[in-house]
């Protein structure tokens, strides 16, 4: 797969991972308000079309997709790749059913108006938080998994516990300021829903705010654990990610990772609560956009950079430790 | 019970590109793909050596544990195969393969195109099965080893093999590195 | 340890388990296994891999593995061809061959994609009016014998140029000789003029034959292996394989050479000199030797002349000296030559090997002459292990040159005096008749000379002889054959695109197209025919180490291709002499060589030859002899001197610690001053040339059949030799080898500046040559342009020396045709070093200009530490543009060759070593700048 396949799916999957934890903390935020909830509702579009970009990006790019959908959970017993794409599978399924008990609820869902879905869904809509947290949970097991694809020795720069705290904060970051933007999208069109978008806005502040901390905390760390290595030729490789992310090839997407996905969204979010405290929401959800727009940026610039800069154990110099190593013992 | 892999006797290795070769002669491996290289480090500098890469057929292989649709195994007798009808080209074993040895042809001749063989994993079979695969598998014989000009790539059972390996590592007790 | 007590039978239903190699393969350095009471011959233990012999494995019906050797480099490696239905479709490796053991390099395992490349010629094509058509074969040859008719009545018979090939069996050798001279003329040579002539000239001067003087395998016994510009991981790969196993032995491994090369990397030391300076690295050696009192004062005295007047030139060279001349330090040359002196391994003799990078200069010949009398100062010729080995180049330039395609000597190395003649026509006359005064009436005459006993134009100046008028022979060339041979591969081929659009008519015979095709800018005049390749027919081949070895017909001409020998032919028939040129197989043409090359005695007969191929198996690959079957005691290849039908071989010239029925060899009383008389060869100041022998402490010289001194065993052509041989005598005499060759023009080497030399001061203390007015048959230039060029250092600061690519070979028409060869090296490139580019702004694998006086080349940077900042190389297998243009369009479409680039041979310096005319490609100045 190109590099280009592999940050659309990661980010996006992620993104929709995140976007449904959004609606679950929506859904628990609005409790029984009506009109909170039929506000929030809109937010339950992100999920579902996000993770079917991401499932695109991954089959495109395989030799045989077809074939793919069809076997890629073979191999559970040994393949973290088969594992996630089992549980990618289910949290999809589960997503679907989420955002079905969200769009097609009777009384405020999108989608209320097509013949037959909402009279199936209407005894299950009670459930919806239920579903919502094992959606939730297998969503951020799905994250573990997909780390964990990439944790392993043929890819030294990757395997490091900073990959899935990577994922994770993508998956919130992303996410929340996606649905997050959506909602301000809808306010800044119908200006209606004026107290649960706040209500919101400050609670997706507060995560992003803590999330850009944890990022940059990550960040730092990545670089330093980078430089220790178990073998000579994962620190060949390692090293060499080191290079291309600070001086070479992707020097330039790193900076500008660090510029707009950090700066920028740490400005974008002290200029987000500025207007939100005065209650000025109009001005607040316009920069609510900027703001996933400016995290969004910065999420695919990041994973750019995590799979471009990274080195493969098979691209470094021959190596010579595995190639003993792969002798095994004699019998 | 045999156990076929490979040893390479780096030393001797010169870099005359006839494994590369014969294995693209044997196994019909087309333009632009290969399964055996020769790769150089240290080039035109005291130090250069020479290492023949290659599927290793590791003893417990890194990407039969990756491959997500199982079209990799390793056979009793130690050769790790591809099963191109279940490859979906996903990449994954050539990132977990510590040698890289994993390739992924593109911009194929139209035949092996339709044969549907873009983008689907190749590697050596120790010449058990040639790029577009056959119903019947062959009978092991890496002839890139038995090609090497040098002698300096050993294929065949590691029983047989690993003693000569042993021996031609062996130097006399005499030695003279020097360089002007 | 056998699976099976076997009687003798051949390799082809000899079968060895996988367990009883193991068995083999797993014994330490224990006794050789073979010849064990009667138990079928297994091959002596071989240390590193074997699998299955593929002769071994169960035949597959409609599948037949053929024995054959590859058509690359002189090692000639054996290999199974494997053909269906009359198609190769691979090759499979032949394990038994002892020089090689079933290994090949990547040329070689790509011989069935060449074979059957898609760009080969198909048919006979000719150049009309700008554009290629197609013709019949009757066509073409017709229209050929008419011109040359037309040439042959119009302006003499010199006035047609016939540039043979080296890649052809020993029978087309022999027979494109016999048709050179069947047209009347000497003006006949092929490549080793510009490969390996100065070792003849060199090695025969020195010990009395010009060839390699040990073998491939020998080197295993060596104690030190000495590389001077010789780059064998690049040229002959195989042999490394050998070589490290005398590494692995415990002998040691130098590699002197400009550059860093692939096989200085496998050395044990380096060392680098300045490109055209090894006679002073060399000298710097012997000075310290003899001053030292290592040298070996015994085999001087008794089996040598002239080292006294040696030892006065060396006295000159000490290593201040040497240091400041050849880059290599003082104290380096101390070690080196105590190191020659006193070789690891007790009891075993050091070994000098070299290719190119020794040969082609203008002080060619010295260079070799320098070695042997390395050699012979300690004594290490004619002893396993020892001798010196020269590393030929093409598959069959050994077996080419053995027949003399060349334009001072007729087959088997006569001269062109009357007697040599006679000799010859004798030969012939048994074929169909033919007396000595019709072919003098052939000839023509010039400035009261026959030019029958004149030396012919050579491969590396035949251009001359279409431009300059003042040629020395009737009229200029007026017709050319480039037959098997690349253009690209000779020096100033600017002159030589002229050339070739100047004469009335170009042939081109090869299977391919060539440059043959492309290289000439002209609308009409070029015939090209397709050949055959070796493998679409039978013959002999010669490697370097003498030993010649039957080709199989592995498939029948492919597309509309004819063997050479069949092309000659049907000329001859055209021309009125087919009669000599109608034979009924190669086999008959074998034996007519058979009958005639006395001088190397090439007696291997045809059933000998293919009987050792079925025996294969009983051959060791530590001395190539069979130890057991039909064949034992002979030697793989049966290397000449071939005295009988019961002589084994003679695989080391020169050993005289074995009688001559075992192989065993003495220097021949080739030397032989004014006056001499029979049985009294003394040299030009009236010392014995009779050296010691085996059996014969005073020597003897050479003999008639009857065994009365004279030089009767050069012309009788029905002695067997067996009475003298079984009074351990040696037909061609016991003498001495000279430190002294009182015939050339520097009798002792000395050290010349090359042409274009980067040290004005040196050019002042060591010059060249004086100008030459008559080097057959074309002026020659030496002191007039190396005093012109005596600071173009200046202008052209470094130093360009050109090579080879382990991918490609000669002019590369056949390897850049192929695409895994293409794959691993697509593109021409020159080596410059990292400090170099940086100086020029220059990032590896952009373009660059490399230009000299001749002109330039447009070509990427390959920036390297193989060179020194001093030095630029560049392969030399390249063609197909022409100072950076393209010139793909004037190949006939379809059979251009895939990969194509500049060739450096449009740059290299016109400069020509002083005795064969071979061209001086390895040192000139340069000036390097981007593109």
């Amino acid at each position: 797969m190109s590099h280009t396949a592999y940050v659309v799916f990661t980010v996006f999957s992620q993104m929709a991972v995140g976007a449904l934890i959004a609606m679950v903390i929506a859904d628990f935020l609005a409790k029984k308000d009506k009109a909170a909830l039929k506000f929030f509702e809109t937010g339950a579009w992100v999920c579902v079309p996000v993770a079917v970009i991401s499932l695109i990006a991954m089959l495109s790019h395989e030799a045989r997709p077809f074939l793919a959908m069809r076997s890629m959970n073979a191999n559970l017993a040994t393949s973290w790749l088969s594992r996630e794409s089992l549980v990618l599978t289910v949290f999809v399924v589960l997503a679907v059913i989420y955002t079905v008990l969200w769009l097609f609820e009777p009384e405020y869902g999108s989608l209320r108006g097509i013949p037959l879905i909402p009279k199936i869904a209407k005894p299950f809509i009670p459930l919806r938080k239920a579903v919502g947290i094992i959606s939730l949970i297998v969503g951020i097991v799905f994250l573990g998994v997909s780390a964990k694809a990439y944790m392993i020795p043929g890819l030294p720069s990757l395997n490091q516990s900073t990959t899935p705290l990577f994922f994770f904060i993508t998956a919130l970051l992303a996410g929340i300021t996606a649905v997050a933007a959506v909602l301000s999208v809808k306010y800044m069109m119908k200006r209606e829903g004026e107290e649960p978008l706040a209500r919101y806005l400050w609670i997706t502040v507060g995560i992003a705010f803590v999330m850009v901390i944890v990022l940059i905390v990550g960040l730092l760390v990545n670089t330093s654990m980078l430089q220790i290595a178990e073998t000579k030729y994962a620190s060949v490789a390692q090293t060499e990610t080191l290079t291309s992310m600070k001086t070479g090839e992707y020097a330039t997407q790193y900076i500008a990772r660090w510029v707009i996905g950090v700066g920028l969204a740490l400005v974008c979010l002290a200029a987000v609560v500025l207007p939100l405290k005065k209650k000025d929401l109009a001005k607040a959800s316009a920069l609510t956009i900027a703001l996933f727009a400016v995290v969004l940026i910065g999420e695919i610039l990041g994973r750019a950079v995590f799979f471009g800069a990274n080195v493969p154990l098979g691209e470094v110099m021959p190596n010579i430790e595995a190639f003993y190593a792969a002798i095994g013992p004699i019998t | 019970m045999t156990t076929y892999k490979f040893l390479n006797v780096i030393e001797k290795c010169i870099d005359c590109g006839g494994c590369f070769a014969i294995c693209k002669d044997q196994n019909k491996v087309p333009e632009g793909t290969a399964r055996m290289r020769v790769v150089t480090i240290n080039e035109g500098k005291p130090g250069e050596k020479n290492i023949p890469i290659s599927c290793m057929h590791c003893t417990d292989p890194p990407c039969v544990a990756a491959c997500p649709t199982k079209a990799l195994s390793k056979r009793e007798d130690g050769i790790v195969m591809t099963d191109k009808s279940k490859c979906i080209g996903c990449g994954y074993c050539g990132w977990a393969c510590p040698f890289g040895a994993p390739q992924y042809p593109h911009d194929l001749p139209e035949n092996l195109k339709k044969l549907g063989l873009e983008g689907i994993m190749d590697k050596c079979t120790l010449c058990v099965q040639p790029f577009v695969p056959e119903e019947v598998d062959r009978e092991p014989k890496p002839r890139c080893a038995l090609f090497c000009a040098t002698k300096a790539r050993l294929g065949g059972d590691i029983a047989e093999i690993l003693p000569v390996y042993n021996e031609a590592k062996v130097r006399s007790t005499i030695s003279y590195q020097e360089h002007v | 340890m056998a699976t099976r007590a076997n009687s003798i039978g051949s390799c082809t239903d000899f079968r060895m388990s996988r367990r009883t190699f193991t068995k083999l393969t797993a014994l330490g350095t224990a006794a050789a296994l073979s010849g064990i009471g009667n138990v079928g011959a297994y091959p002596t233990k071989f240390v590193d891999n074997l699998i299955e012999p593929a002769s071994a494995a169960p035949a597959v019906p409609g599948i037949d593995l053929v024995k054959s050797n590859c058509s690359h480099c002189a090692l000639g490696c054996g290999f199974l061809g494997r053909v269906e239905d009359g198609v190769c479709t691979g090759i499979e490796p032949w394990v038994e061959n002892p020089i090689n053991r079933g290994a090949m390099c990547s040329k070689g395992t790509s011989i069935a994609e060449m074979l059957n490349s898609e760009t080969r010629l198909k048919e006979p094509m000719k150049k009309v009016g700008g554009k290629w058509v197609k013709i019949s074969w009757n066509e073409a040859l017709d229209e050929i014998a008419n011109k040359m008719k037309e040439i042959k009545t119009t302006y003499g018979p010199d006035s047609i140029m016939y540039i043979g090939s080296a890649k052809v069996t020993n029978e087309e050798c022999y027979l494109f000789r016999k048709f050179a001279a069947f047209n009347g003329t000497n003006n006949v040579d092929h490549q080793a003029r510009i490969c390996h002539s100065t070792t003849v000239a060199g090695m025969a001067n020195t010990w009395s034959y010009g060839a390699m003087t040990n073998s491939w395998n020998d080197m295993r016994n060596s104690g030190l292996i000495f590389f001077c510009g010789e780059n064998a991981a690049e040229s002959h790969p195989v042999s490394m394989q050998h070589i490290l196993e005398a590494k692995r032995r415990g002998a040691k491994f130098i590699v002197a050479d400009p550059r860093f090369t692939k096989s200085a990397a496998l050395a044990d030391q380096y060392v680098q000199f300045r490109p055209g300076t090894d006679i002073p690295l060399i000298l710097g050696i012997c000075h310290e030797i003899i001053k030292n009192d290592w040298h070996n004062k015994d085999f001087i005295e008794k089996r040598t002349y002239g080292f006294e007047q040696f030892k006065e030139v060396v006295d000159k060279y000490p290593p201040e000296v040497v240091e400041d001349i050849t880059w290599v330090p003082a104290d380096t040359i101390r070690q080196l030559a105590y190191d020659w002196a006193h070789p690891p391994r007790e009891g075993r003799p050091a070994c000098i090997c070299w290719a190119m990078g020794a040969t082609q200069h203008t002080v060619g010949t010295n260079n070799i002459r320098v070695f042997a009398c390395l050699s012979a100062l300690m004594g290490y010729v004619g002893r396993p292990g020892g001798g010196c080995n020269a590393f030929r180049g093409h598959d069959n330039v050994q077996g080419a040159t053995d027949m003399c395609v060349l334009s001072h000597w007729l087959p088997s190395y006569y001269g062109l005096d009357e007697g040599s003649w006679k000799h010859w026509i004798g030969v012939w006359n048994e074929h169909a008749p033919i007396t000595f005064e019709e072919m003098k009436a052939k000839f023509a005459e010039y400035n009261g000379k026959l030019l029958m006993h004149v030396n012919g134009l050579t491969v590396s100046r035949w251009y001359e002889g279409v431009l300059d008028p003042s040629v020395k022979q009737p009229n200029p060339v007026k017709m050319v054959f480039v037959w098997g041979h690349s253009l690209n591969s000779i020096s100033e081929m600017k002159k030589m695109k002229t050339a070739l659009e100047e004469v009335e008519l170009l042939v081109g015979v090869d299977p391919h197209a060539t440059i043959a095709s492309s290289l000439a800018d002209r609308p009409d005049g070029i015939i090209i025919l397709p050949a055959s390749t070796v493998f679409e027919k039978a013959g002999s081949v010669s490697n370097s180490a003498r030993q010649v070895q039957w080709r199989n017909k592995l498939v029948e001409p492919l597309f509309d291709s004819k063997p050479d020998m069949e092309i000659m032919k049907e000329l001859a028939d055209r021309l009125g002499f087919g009669a000599h040129f109608t034979y009924d197989s190669p086999e008959d043409v074998l034996r007519e060589i058979n009958r005639g090359a006395c001088v190397i005695m090439m007696r291997e007969s045809p059933e000998r030859l293919k009987r050792q191929q079925e025996y294969c198996c009983a051959f060791s690959c530590e001395d190539c002899q069979a130890k057991s079957g039909p064949v034992k005691g002979e030697y793989w290849g049966l290397p000449w001197p071939c005295w009988n039908d019961e002589h084994p071989g003679t695989p080391l010239l020169y050993r005289n610690d074995i009688p001559v029925s075992e192989g065993g060899n003495e220097f021949r009383t080739r030397f032989r001053g004014a006056d001499s008389t029979p049985g009294n060869p003394v040299s030009d100041d009236g010392v014995s040339m009779l050296g010691a022998a085996y059996g014969y402490p005073e020597g003897y010289d050479e003999m008639n059949c009857d065994g009365t001194p004279g030089s009767g065993w050069k012309f009788e052509l029905d002695c067997d030799w067996k009475d003298v041989i079984a009074q351990n005598k040696c037909p061609s005499g016991a003498g001495k080898a000279r430190f002294r060759a009182w015939n050339l023009p520097d009798p002792v080497p000395v050290h010349r500046e090359p042409i274009e030399s980067p040290r004005p001061d040196l050019v002042d203390k060591y010059p060249t040559y004086d100008d030459v007015e008559d080097h057959y048959r074309v002026k020659c230039l030496y002191k007039t342009i190396q005093q012109e060029r005596k600071n173009l250092v200046n202008d052209y600061p470094l130093i360009l020396t050109t090579g080879r690519q382990v991918e490609h070979m000669g002019g590369g028409a056949e390897t850049r045709s192929c695409h895994y060869l293409v794959e691993l090296q697509p593109e021409m490139y020159a080596e410059i070093n990292p400090e170099t580019a940086m100086g020029l702004g220059v990032k590896h694998w952009d373009y660059i200009w490399v230009e000299t006086l001749r002109g330039r080349c447009k070509v990427r940077a390959y920036v390297t530490e193989r060179v020194n900042d001093k030095t630029v190389f560049m392969p030399y297998h390249w063609a197909g543009w022409f100072e950076g243009v393209s010139y793909e369009n004037r190949w006939p479409s379809g059979t251009g060759e895939l990969a194509l680039g500049d060739s450096c041979n449009i740059i290299t310096v016109d400069g020509y070593d002083r005795s064969t005319n071979m061209q001086e490609t390895k040192a000139c100045l340069c000036k390097v700048y981007p593109v």
